[in-house]
């Protein structure tokens, strides 16, 4: 039932609007990848709770890195 | 008296009288840019220096642009004529590109040479209007939104036209969200904004490394006159892809780009008199340069389209307006207007492959008109 | 006027040309580099 939220670009951390133990609907905004000065948004894949947060804003990810786990 | 012969000489030698109404609407237009440039964000880096030049230029008497003597001429005479400080940049733009999202999906070079079309229709129209063949290429390359390779072919063909096609290719570069997003939803349907891009392949440093050698081989031995922007380009790639010479390669995406940039703006402006600049055939030329974008941006869309006809992968035609090379605003605009169509589409880095290929491309059309019209 | 049209071809043509030798190019070396990595993996 874990749904993994994976990176579809690699830029960096943004902003991160979920935290461990929020509850976030399908296609809400989780979190922001900033990538050639532009910042594209990061839905989640599916309605549910936060499980795990990854990563932190400042942080450089590469694409398919895993960024956050919902169930 | 000799108080009085004195503060004569003072007024004599002043400028204020000798300003003419052109010399005060060059200023208008200076200042006009650098007010664009500051409180619009208007391409800054470029446009400032050139707002900035275009009102020295037009000061009667400091004889900024005087042949030989002014300080300015001479940034424009070593810097511009002698056709050091265009390659310079290049230099610097190799060592910031990435050509991997290129060399990942191959066949996206074909949207960097489609976009270029542009630029020869564009010649042709300039040509039908009344330019004579070496200002239409010019008004033409405007067309690759490729600042330096403007200025570059304008120094070698039509400089008395440099300021104002450079001022078009900056301005409407910075233009590019406004002028490109209603040509390519005009030109695609919703079912082909919304193709998924196939996953680009890891690309290997050996390839990375061997790109800019065989490229820069290949285009030299092809279009010869395209060797100084070329030869500089794929030379700040290598510094960037070898990881064994990062001073260098910081230094040409840093202080080397950041300061021929001071150099680039500042002369190009400086050409834009009140004399040269105040003629109704430079309306044409505004009017000429955002047409080639516009037509750039159909050409790259529509040979995206053709190319889906024969590919099994499809390619999301929007990325062909990402083959007009303002590198990368054409990226973001093609991200963004995708992502309207499907919010989980990221045409972002997929947009770079054609983006970069831009670059190549309007360096090759630039040296095709120099071959052929020197 | 046959003149700009004779630059118009050689143009588009100069471009497409050279942008297909690259295009060739890359293939070619993609496919060399990864014949050295595989290469290397059965030995």
């Amino acid at each position: 039932m874990a749904e993994k939220i994976l990176a579809p670009l690699a830029g960096k951390v943004f902003k991160v609007y979920i935290s461990v133990g929020s509850k976030v609907e399908e296609d809400d905004e989780a979190i922001i990848i900033e990538a050639m000065k532009m910042e594209t948004p990061v839905f989640a894949p599916c309605s549910g709770t936060v499980k795990e947060v990854k990563v932190k804003e400042g942080d450089t990810i590469e694409e398919d890195d895993v960024l956050a786990v919902i169930e | 008296m000799i108080l009085i012969q004195e503060t004569l000489a003072m007024f004599k030698t002043s400028g204020f009288f000798f300003v003419t109404p052109g010399m005060v609407v060059m200023w208008a237009i200076g200042f006009t840019l650098i007010y664009l440039a500051i409180a619009k964000d208007y391409e800054p880096l470029l446009l400032l220096p050139i707002g900035f030049g275009i009102v020295l230029a037009n000061l009667p008497l400091a004889d900024l642009m005087k042949p030989h003597e002014g300080l300015v001429w001479r940034f424009y005479h070593y810097g511009i004529q002698w056709e050091i400080i265009p390659p310079l940049i290049f230099l610097g733009l190799g060592a910031l590109t990435d050509f991997g999202p290129l060399l990942a999906r191959p066949v996206l070079i074909f949207l960097g040479a489609g976009a270029q079309a542009g630029v020869y229709i564009t010649f042709f129209v300039a040509h039908a209007i009344g330019f004579d063949l070496k200002e239409a290429a010019t008004i033409g390359i405007i067309g690759g939104a490729d600042g330096p390779t403007t200025i570059f072919l304008a120094t070698k063909l039509a400089p008395h036209m440099l300021g104002s096609c450079a001022v078009a290719a900056y301005s409407y570069m910075a233009l590019v969200p406004i002028i490109q997003p209603p040509i390519m939803k005009l030109l695609t349907t919703k079912e082909e904004r919304v193709i998924r891009m196939k996953k680009l392949r890891k690309v290997s440093r050996l390839e990375k490394i061997l790109f800019p050698m065989v490229s820069a081989l290949v285009i030299i031995l092809l279009v010869p006159a395209a060797a100084p922007l070329m030869a500089m380009f794929m030379l700040g790639n290598i510094f960037r892809e070898a990881k064994v010479v990062e001073r260098l390669n910081h230094a040409a995406q840093n202080e080397l780009l950041n300061i021929v940039t001071i150099f680039l703006g500042l002369p190009v402006g400086a050409t834009m008199n009140a004399e040269t600049f105040l003629q109704p055939k430079v309306i044409f030329i505004f009017f000429l340069g955002l047409f080639a974008f516009m037509i750039s941006t159909a050409t790259g869309v529509l040979l995206a389209k053709l190319m889906n006809l024969f590919s099994k992968d499809k390619i999301n035609p929007l990325l062909g307006a990402a083959g007009v090379s303002a590198v990368p605003m054409a990226a973001r605009v093609v991200h963004k207007v995708g992502a309207e169509a499907d919010k989980r589409n990221y045409l972002l880095m997929y947009a770079m492959g054609p983006n970069v290929a831009g670059v190549i491309g309007t360096v090759i059309a630039a040296g095709v008109f120099l071959t052929i019209l020197k | 006027m046959f003149e700009a049209l004779g630059v118009f071809f050689a143009g588009i043509s100069g471009v497409f040309l050279g942008m297909g030798l690259l295009y060739f190019s890359i293939k070619i070396v993609s496919a060399v580099t990864s014949r050295f990595d595989s290469g290397e993996g059965e030995k």
